[in-house]
């Protein structure tokens, strides 16, 4: 056995050499690649929050000081829609403050429990939620249709209506994509972790 | 940017790039190519890591701990990038490596490659001589229960030797 590692090191020790000299990248290359990443996970952790804000901002222009609604039906409506987004913005940002646990000079054992503890709390959090907040978004919207149909022509709040319902399948599908792959990330994680930390 | 970072960022470069790669052309079986983009992103991570570093540990357990995450952490974000068909690595080993080299060390990652992420990181380190106790804590388990790993990897990895020299 022994002989056996000391042939396996030595085969291994060959390599090395090889090894360093492919690897050409110079430490500014990698100081610049590395500001990039910052930012472009600045922009992936905060960037649904802030375009969630950005319609909420909108919406509330346009529901609350552009167009005076008249029907309790459509006060209730939009601020479902509002409600539901601003839900949504709150448990994105909780969302980042959770990742920011998993430190990748943790051990790997403890990575891997806090990936585990994040994966699990979108799971029980962020899927239930998120489709929750996305029904009630577009029960909101369509309760805006009977206020809506006393001043459009019906023809074009059909085509408004069942444009919504076209994005909402569109939506509906890249939603649960995404909840599909993080069920499989965290799968997969709790598998490594497992792996790690067997002893048989 | 930071004058003392960007000094100690370079230093740690320079002295645990060829470590690093090791780590990475093992996970990756071999395949050169990406155990430079993997290498890439370990120290993109260093980097990014390096404002937090707090001297609890010695920057080579903390640089092996990035590495090993980046390693895990690749595996989960792009499944699709890890699995390196094995016939392909070893081609591109082989395109770097003389014929003399070049069989030994299609049989050691052929039979590297064979065994799951976790028991190569482990084995690799072992490999590159890392003490046991400083292996535990970098993968955050006890050393008992290391050595019980290790013990079944290395008759795996003997066995795994043996069947590819015989059908190689």
């Amino acid at each position: 056995m022994k002989d056996e590692l000391d042939d396996i090191k030595a085969m291994w020790q060959q390599t090395k050499e090889i090894s360093r000299q492919h690897n050409t990248t110079d430490v500014h290359t990698l100081i610049a690649l590395g500001e990039t990443k910052k930012k472009s996970m600045m922009a992936a952790h905060y960037g649904n929050a802030l375009v969630l804000s950005a319609t909420v901002l909108m919406l509330v222009f346009y529901f609350y000081y552009l167009y005076h609604f008249q029907m309790t039906l459509s006060h209730i409506g939009y601020n479902l829609m509002i409600g539901g987004l601003v839900i949504r913005i709150g448990i994105e940002i909780f969302s980042v403050i959770r990742s920011k646990r998993i430190k990748i000079s943790d051990t790997a054992t403890h990575s891997l429990e806090t990936s585990i503890a994040f994966y699990q709390f979108r799971r029980r959090i962020h899927g239930p939620v998120t489709i929750f907040i996305f029904i009630a978004y577009f029960i909101g919207f369509y309760m805006l249709t009977p206020e809506f149909s006393k001043y459009i022509a019906l023809q074009w709040v059909i085509i408004m209506d069942s444009s919504a319902l076209v994005i909402g399948i569109v939506l509906a599908l890249f939603i649960r994509r995404g909840i599909l792959q993080e069920l499989r990330d965290l799968e997969k994680i709790v598998e490594l972790q497992k792996s790690l930390v067997k002893e048989k | 940017m930071n004058q003392t970072d960007l000094s100690t960022f370079q230093t740690l470069h320079s002295q645990y790039l060829g470590m690093v790669m090791n780590l990475c052309r093992g996970f990756m079986k071999g395949d050169m190519d990406k155990a430079s983009d993997l290498a890439q992103d370990v120290f993109i991570n260093v980097w990014n890591a390096l404002p937090g570093y707090r001297a609890e540990a010695s920057y080579k357990t903390w640089i092996y701990r990035i590495t090993v995450n980046t390693c895990l952490l690749q595996i989960r974000r792009d499944k699709n990038k890890i699995k390196v068909p094995l016939e392909a690595a070893i081609h591109t080993m082989e395109q770097n490596t003389s014929t003399e080299q070049a069989e030994n060390e299609k049989i050691l990652y052929r039979a590297i490659g064979q065994l799951d992420e976790v028991e190569r990181l482990a084995i690799m380190m072992v490999l590159e001589e890392v003490e046991y106790e400083e292996i535990a804590r970098i993968l955050g388990i006890t050393e008992n229960n290391l050595r019980v790993k290790i013990h079944r990897i290395k008759t795996k990895l003997k066995d795994l030797i043996e069947n590819e020299r015989r059908i190689g």
